[in-house]
């Protein structure tokens, strides 16, 4: 079935507030699906959708309409290491646009993470990707990392969480560690890793923050299947690997 | 005459007995109205509201397949300082023998915005910002 003129015109309205992540400077809104529309949609499939393979076809329902609307897909199955794309090492490319919170967050944490990283053989993207994924860029009320605090002499943020059994609701309390500020608490992390043998294998990877990812997860930091992908395409987004050593 | 004084006089005393029955044990044939109920006691609980707003995340994450992973190695925590959303942070549970994952950590997968009124409306789930975005 041929494409109707008011979709082409739709998905070129779409693509035409994305111009910047396509490198175009306009996009013609004529809805004729010609060359330029489909070297479009290929060009934001590859490098925003992360399609491994950008075929140009927009579907109802499809990641790309998804990416171009900002909206979350619904999915057919539960995200697992094939399905999700990891985000292409572009160095080239120019520094996200990061929101507020992301920039205060790094100005506190970048110095932190890289003399933390000398210390203690953790690369500092690691670390960075870590802590604003657990914290939410620092907005979380729970903690900078996920270390639980185990020892009752440990100082330690209680936090009443539920788990669903059969959908009934159930109390769980969730002890994390506390820590006074970010420095503490990144140091903490970084011995947690250092001394649990479970993550022994990353510290081969020192000067690699995508393979140190890969250890870690792979130890069992996380059992969701898509963790691992989480922090590296974070580290890529967010262009941690300029803070890791060489 | 004498009598007729005393008659009137019973008279004036009896219908005085009975104006002051009538006072005293009035019928209360009127419509009472009652006082309108306070916004506190058609406002749920907190405990209430909290199980609501974990109820809609949870139902979000089952609808959307959002996690790979069994019900019981999920967690949810309603974040306290919640304005103009509620924000869920669902993290793992490795407490639970069937879970795997190292015991000694707890990391957070992602987070739900629940509104006001109760609806799922976005996640983080995707994010390298942590900017949410709504279900579509």
């Amino acid at each position: 079935m041929p494409n109707s003129r008011s979709d082409v015109k739709t998905i070129q309205t779409a693509l035409g507030k994305h111009l910047s992540d396509i490198g175009y400077v306009s996009i013609k809104l004529d809805g004729i699906f010609g060359k330029e529309t489909l070297g479009a949609i290929r060009l934001y499939q590859a490098r925003v959708v992360s399609l491994a393979d950008p075929d140009g076809i927009v579907d109802p329902d499809g990641p790309t309409i998804c990416a171009l609307n900002g909206v979350v897909p619904k999915r057919s199955s539960p995200p697992n290491l094939d399905s999700m794309p990891v985000l292409p090492v572009n160095p080239g490319a120019k520094p996200p646009s990061q929101p507020n919170y992301v920039q205060q967050f790094l100005t506190i944490a970048v110095p932190v993470a890289k003399e933390l990283s000398r210390k203690y053989g953790i690369p500092a993207s690691v670390i960075l990707a870590q802590s604003s994924l657990e914290s939410r860029w620092g907005r979380a009320s729970s903690s900078y990392f996920g270390e639980k605090a185990t020892d009752p002499r440990d100082k330690s943020i209680t936090l009443l969480t539920t788990e669903f059994e059969k959908g009934k609701q159930v109390r769980v309390v969730a002890n994390f560690k506390a820590y006074e500020g970010y420095a503490e608490a990144a140091k903490g992390f970084c011995e947690f890793l250092k001394r649990n043998p479970r993550y022994s294998k990353a510290f081969a990877h020192s000067k690699d923050g995508l393979a140190f990812v890969r250890e870690i997860s792979r130890a069992g930091y996380a059992s969701d299947p898509v963790y691992e992908k989480k922090l590296i395409n974070l580290i890529i987004a967010n262009k941690l690997q300029e803070y890791d050593d060489k | 005459m004498k009598n007729v004084k005393r008659i009137i006089v019973i008279v004036f005393a009896l219908a005085a007995i009975v104006v002051i029955i009538h006072f005293i044990y009035e019928p209360r044939n009127h419509p009472v109205i009652n006082p309108p109920a306070s916004q506190d006691q058609n406002r749920p609980s907190r405990e209430d509201l909290e199980h609501s707003i974990l109820a809609a995340a949870q139902k979000s994450v089952q609808e959307h397949r959002l996690v790979a992973l069994p019900e019981e190695c999920l967690l949810y925590s309603l974040e306290k300082d919640s304005s103009a959303v509620y924000t869920v942070d669902v993290y793992e549970n490795h407490n639970d023998p069937k879970c795997a994952g190292d015991p000694l950590t707890t990391p957070r997968l992602f987070s739900i915005e629940v509104s006001k009124d109760l609806v799922a409306v976005g996640t983080d789930i995707d994010s390298t910002d942590g900017q949410f975005k709504p279900f579509r």
